[in-house]
């Protein structure tokens, strides 16, 4: 199984750590991943703001270099995949606004051919691997874990959406043994796209889910968006400080979880570069019955 | 529940003598292909609940009926009722009494800003031409039936507060009316510093109102997105983050978060976020200098140029 990996700025900047852990749970898996290296970025969502056409093309380029390969595109992240998603949907329609794009691609040097399937690995592990399978080699157990995923809006709601796409997170959680809680509501944002824009905002919105979590008692956080994760995680303690209460609430990337069901140990996984201590996962790591 | 009747639980709360809401379990006469609505009247006519609920129409095109049931925000004109269904009034309003909701605050940002056609030179002819390509970009926006049930739950709208002369968001629903007319061909008023004042950039880009919306309307693709990038070039340079992302983006090729961050916030703002930046510094979560090539940076810069940013 080999896919054009496609880990996205913030997997290579911020969270590195899901990047690595990425990594291993592929190797592990046997998961070829040959990197999209230098592809940029896939526009997020302030490129189509200014420039819609732009943000297709960013994202078609990306597109044409798994599909020089023959390759699938795997993405760990619920926004460049939607945005993938969305204009591998644009591409395969026949119009003029399709043919004006491809216009433009040529003019700027690339030169569009197929379009490639676009997969967020969470997708690829359900439908590929199998959760039977899966569960027949795990190692340990988070049996005892109050999780509270939390799937990106990106990934559920939007052109770019992807239908079951929080089924398959809360199924994966469960594979580990750990004990998915439904905290999470549809009017719940992590509040990432404005934090450099209105961080207070950002925060008293996050503080809404974690006000939440901590009721209902989730000892952990998991996403499978690495923007999510920022928010989350590295501004969890700048939303204590607006909001004037107190979570410590660890946000871990399901590639994180399965791994460490797999068998990794926490620092192969990166969980040592989170801002928010996640040593109160790690404890509940046992042998899997 | 008896066979041939339905149960309901509803909102009830009256703020000029209640001190609290409470909520009324109703069992009503089940009738095919009932709708919220049709639960509503039978509470009223067959359980003798003196019920607060707006509506005019009941077939989805006043916008009035808005409730929120099970938690998600619908119309009760068109809306299936449910066993069991909870039924309370929308969110981000103030509650008048019962289900009624006071849309008052979305209704004045909407008339401040000015939702109609501002047309200064004369018509060239009458009627006047449109081609599809002249209308396209609106002719979503105006299946619009202006009920706000994107505005009730949006986030942004949630935890907006005003400060330091700084609006609150006015919501999805508001700005679907202003995008009808600002992204119309024929208007002619500069709406930049209007939308600023209306603090799009708190926009969180969630789809929260596209998923709501009773109507379909792609809210954030269509109406949200282009006034963003209208408003970006706004001389306050408020909503100005959209163009430095693109900006960011067209140097680095991947997003150098270091850099768009002092430039979003300045540098004041960067150092007032010290000790953040530093605790990830420590912690190996920011990069000092960007990843990508030269060629890379070439090839990008190209797609820039072919698309006429």
């Amino acid at each position: 199984m080999k896919f054009a990996y496609y880990p996205g700025c913030t997997s290579k900047g911020s969270t590195r750590e899901a990047d690595v852990a990425t990594k291993w749970l592929a190797g592990k898996l046997g998961i070829d991943l040959v990197e999209l290296v230098d592809a940029g970025c896939c526009g997020s969502c302030e490129v189509k703001a200014i420039n819609p056409t732009l943000h297709f093309m960013l994202n078609a380029r990306i597109l044409t270099m798994a599909a020089e390969q023959h390759l699938q595109i795997l993405t760990i992240c619920d926004t460049c995949q939607a945005n993938l998603l969305h204009t591998s949907r644009r591409m395969q329609e026949e119009n003029d606004a399709k043919r004006s794009l491809l216009e433009r691609l040529k003019a700027a040097g690339v030169t569009y051919g197929a379009t490639p399937r676009v997969r967020h690995l969470s997708s690829v592990l359900v439908d590929e691997i199998g959760v039977d399978a899966l569960r027949g080699r795990l190692l340990r157990s988070l049996a005892g874990l109050r999780v509270a995923p939390f799937a990106c809006c990106h990934s559920f709601r939007g052109p770019g959406a992807t239908a079951g796409s929080r089924d398959v997170l809360e199924a994966l959680v469960a594979l580990s043994g750990a004990t998915p809680l439904p905290v999470r509501v549809d009017s719940d944002c992590c509040g990432f796209h404005i934090l450099m824009v209105n961080e207070g905002l950002a925060m008293r919105t996050s503080a809404k889910f974690l006000a939440r979590c901590a009721e209902a008692g989730a000892e952990c956080i998991v996403t499978t968006s690495p923007l999510c994760h920022t928010a989350l995680d590295i501004y969890q303690r700048r939303t204590e400080q607006v909001t004037g209460r107190t979570f410590g609430i660890p946000v871990l990337h399901l590639e994180q979880l399965l791994s460490l069901a797999l068998g990794a140990a926490p620092g192969e996984v990166g969980l040592d570069r989170h801002m928010v201590s996640t040593d109160a996962v790690v404890r509940h790591l046992q042998v899997a019955a | 529940m008896e066979a041939g009747t339905l149960s309901a639980t509803i909102f009830r709360f009256d703020p000029s003598v209640d001190d609290a809401p409470r909520y009324d379990a109703i069992e009503v006469t089940r009738e095919p292909m009932m709708r919220v609505l049709d639960v509503l009247d039978a509470a009223v006519d067959e359980c003798g609940l003196s019920i607060g609920y707006r509506y005019f129409c009941g077939v989805k095109r006043c916008g009035m009926c808005g409730v929120n049931v099970n938690g998600k925000p619908v119309l009760a004109c068109w809306e299936a009722a449910t066993p069991g269904m909870v039924i309370e009034p929308l969110g981000n309003m103030p509650v008048i009494r019962d289900l009624i909701v006071d849309r008052g605050a979305f209704e004045r940002a909407t008339i401040e800003l000015e939702p109609r056609l501002v047309r200064r030179k004369p018509y060239a002819s009458f009627p006047e031409r449109y081609t599809h390509g002249d209308v396209a970009p609106t002719f979503p926006l105006m299946n619009c039936i202006e009920c706000y049930v994107c505005s009730s739950t949006c986030p942004a709208v949630a935890g907006g507060v005003e400060s330091e002369g700084r609006r609150a968001f006015v919501g999805p629903g508001t700005l679907v009316q202003v995008a009808k007319v600002a992204l119309h061909p024929k208007d002619e008023l500069d709406r930049r510093e209007m939308l600023e004042d209306a603090s799009i950039e708190d926009c969180m880009s969630c789809f929260r109102c596209e998923q709501v919306c009773p109507v379909g309307i792609p809210i954030v693709s269509a109406a949200i997105m282009p006034l963003r990038g209208l408003a970006a070039s706004a001389p306050r340079g408020r909503a100005r983050f959209p163009q430095t992302f693109a900006d960011n983006v067209r140097s680095h090729v991947d997003v150098h978060s270091a850099s768009l961050f002092i430039r979003a916030k300045g540098w004041r703002g960067a150092l007032a976020s010290l000790p953040l930046v530093l605790r990830m510094l420590v912690r190996g979560k920011t990069r000092i200098f960007g990843r990508a090539g030269t060629e890379a940076k070439r090839r990008v810069d190209a797609l820039f140029r072919a698309a006429g940013s």
